[in-house]
């Protein structure tokens, strides 16, 4: 598919983010912060990640909540800017995460379609050419004129699915989404990532189903605290990640945090 | 070449034999500047453009045939409705009424709907921030674009009512088109200021209304520009300030002139007013620029 050995690659990303005390503050708020600059918290939510992904992959991400692996990838699918370090990906990148978004409700599921393929970045014939596979993936050829505030929430999601891998995108980014859908679509859904997977693609899958992870993914990273705890085998890192989890005290809220 | 920021690596994305990868590594905090390259890169995404007019265009019309006239009910209803109260019960004494107001209805209208559309342009697009990594430029332009092809749609209704109304149809319309420039340019800056104060301030909608409001009656809009200059109770310097400090002033006094009255201008020094509104346009654009440069990559963070 490419002719480099690796299809994604991070290098030294630091992701910080302003965490705001109250959300949207008003004009009078504003007036007195040009007067007096309230503290905000500043947020690590990534601090130095290396990586590198190779074709061929599927690598599942793991860590509890707030570890960093949504903002890992949001980074590697091109939404978020690291503050500092390198991303670079090596083609277009298939996103699933928030797979049901979107969507405009009063539009058709083609027009829904026709969109976000070009919001993704491909032109008029290279959505045309994809669009009787984003059906044949969805299964949702007969609903593809109906507005899309009449799908269930089953139905978008099979849309954004079919969307997401109908260009056979040479990375693709999980984002905790499967777990929503039902377990026959799941399957197919797997079996589906195999396939990318066997053509040359990476696949990246964020999961908190260590079933699901020990059996679908080749590799594994787990993410603490916004760093990289370890790397491997996925059964190796598996077992460490759950000794960890087994024997260490839940500590919610494990972000590090400090003000400016 | 060089690119340097977070669009670099828009190169790749649509083109297929540049797959085989030119360095798209980004990183954030480093400066860039506006170019060509950036201008090619919205003409590499026309696609994306154009399906995002086609939706604002379909949700405002409702999907049916009949949408564009549902919508254009509004600004006629107005018209009717100023006409009946400042011509017939405070009696103003202005020819043609009713085509003056249409003829400045419309722009303006193109003016207030789409500043206020740009105020939650990006924040009800939120979902595709956080999903698509498109250059976000796209985001204000294309509410500029959908209203834009309102403001013609309008136009061309207008131009069917002018062939039922004793109105002459005259080569001055083409200045309409250097109006319509200067405009926009002024549109497309507030645009992108509107849209990312919004991701700071909730209330900013409701102020930009209040203003925009006040902002119709501070514009030959409703009255015509030799009743201001006629008045006795205005001073000369409040006179200026009114021509100067209002880039939307002489643009509307240029459309109302060059659709009804052929082209000769109801001011003196019209076009150094014209200058001076162009010059103000160029500065809020190029503001709007560089505050839209240093947050459009931030934007879904900030809600």
């Amino acid at each position: 598919m490419t002719d480099t050995d690796w299809l994604i690659r991070v290098e030294d990303l630091h992701k910080r983010f302003h965490v705001r005390r109250e959300k949207a503050p008003s004009i009078k708020r504003m007036i007195v912060r040009l007067l007096r600059p309230y503290p905000h918290e500043i947020l690590w939510a990534l601090r130095g990640v290396n990586l590198t992904i190779s074709p061929g992959h599927i690598v599942g991400l793991i860590g509890s909540n707030g570890s960093g692996k949504s903002t890992l990838l949001r980074v590697i699918g091109g939404v978020y800017v690291p503050t500092t370090g390198r991303v670079s990906v090596a083609g277009h990148v298939g996103v699933l995460f928030e797979l049901e978004s979107g969507f405009h409700g009063e539009l058709s599921g083609m027009d829904n379609i026709l969109l976000s393929g070009a919001l993704m970045g491909y032109g008029r014939k290279a959505i045309q050419e994809a669009l009787p596979r984003v059906l044949e993936i969805s299964g949702l050829a007969d609903f593809v004129n109906v507005p899309v505030k009449a799908y269930s929430s089953g139905m978008k999601f099979r849309l954004g699915f079919g969307i997401a891998m109908a260009f056979d995108p040479p990375i693709v980014l999980v984002d905790e989404v499967l777990a929503a859908a039902d377990e026959g679509f799941q399957r197919s859904a797997y079996r589906r990532l195999e396939q990318c997977r066997d053509n040359g693609a990476a696949v990246v899958i964020v999961s908190h189903e260590m079933e699901a992870v020990r059996k679908h993914c080749d590799r594994v990273v787990w993410l603490a605290d916004g760093q990289i705890r370890s790397e491997g085998p996925t059964e190796q890192v598996l077992d460490e990640y759950l000794r960890w989890v087994n024997h260490s005290p839940q500590k919610p809220g494990a972000r590090s945090s400090g003000h400016s | 070449m060089r690119y340097t920021g977070a669009c670099r690596n828009w190169s790749f994305w649509c083109d297929e034999r540049l797959r085989l990868w030119v360095d798209p590594a980004r990183q954030a905090d480093e400066e860039y500047v506006l170019t060509v390259t950036e201008l090619g890169n919205i003409w590499r995404w026309r696609e994306a453009v154009y399906r995002l007019v086609a939706r604002n265009l379909k949700v405002r019309y409702k999907n049916s045939a009949l949408g564009f006239f549902w919508s254009f009910l509004n600004p006629l209803m107005q018209v009717v409705v100023m006409t009946i109260a400042f011509r017939y019960i405070m009696g103003l004494q202005i020819e043609n009424y009713s085509a003056q107001l249409f003829t400045v209805l419309l722009p303006w209208q193109f003016f207030s709907q789409a500043v206020s559309d740009g105020s939650v342009a990006v924040a009800e697009n939120n979902p595709l921030l956080r999903k698509f990594p498109f250059p976000r430029i796209i985001l204000p332009l294309c509410t500029l674009f959908s209203n834009l092809i309102h403001l013609l749609l309008g136009m061309t209704v207008l131009v069917v009512i002018f062939l039922a109304l004793p109105v002459a149809i005259l080569p001055s319309f083409a200045w309409v088109i250097v109006f319509m420039a200067i405009q926009m340019m002024f549109m497309m800056g507030l645009l992108m200021l509107v849209a990312v104060l919004r991701m700071y301030y909730d209330d900013i909608r409701f102020i930009l209304e209040a203003l925009l409001r006040l902002w119709f009656y501070l514009t030959p809009l409703a009255y015509n520009i030799q009743m201001v200059m006629d008045s006795e109770r205005l001073t000369a310097l409040q006179k200026q300030l009114y021509l100067l400090g209002n880039p939307m002033t002489p643009v509307m006094i240029g459309y109302r002139s060059a659709l009804l009255e052929g082209g000769v201008w109801p001011i003196e020094n019209f076009w150094f007013y014209v200058g001076v509104s162009a010059a103000v346009s160029a500065v809020v654009l190029l503001a709007g620029a560089i505050v839209w440069r240093r947050y459009e990559w931030q934007l879904p963070e900030l809600l």
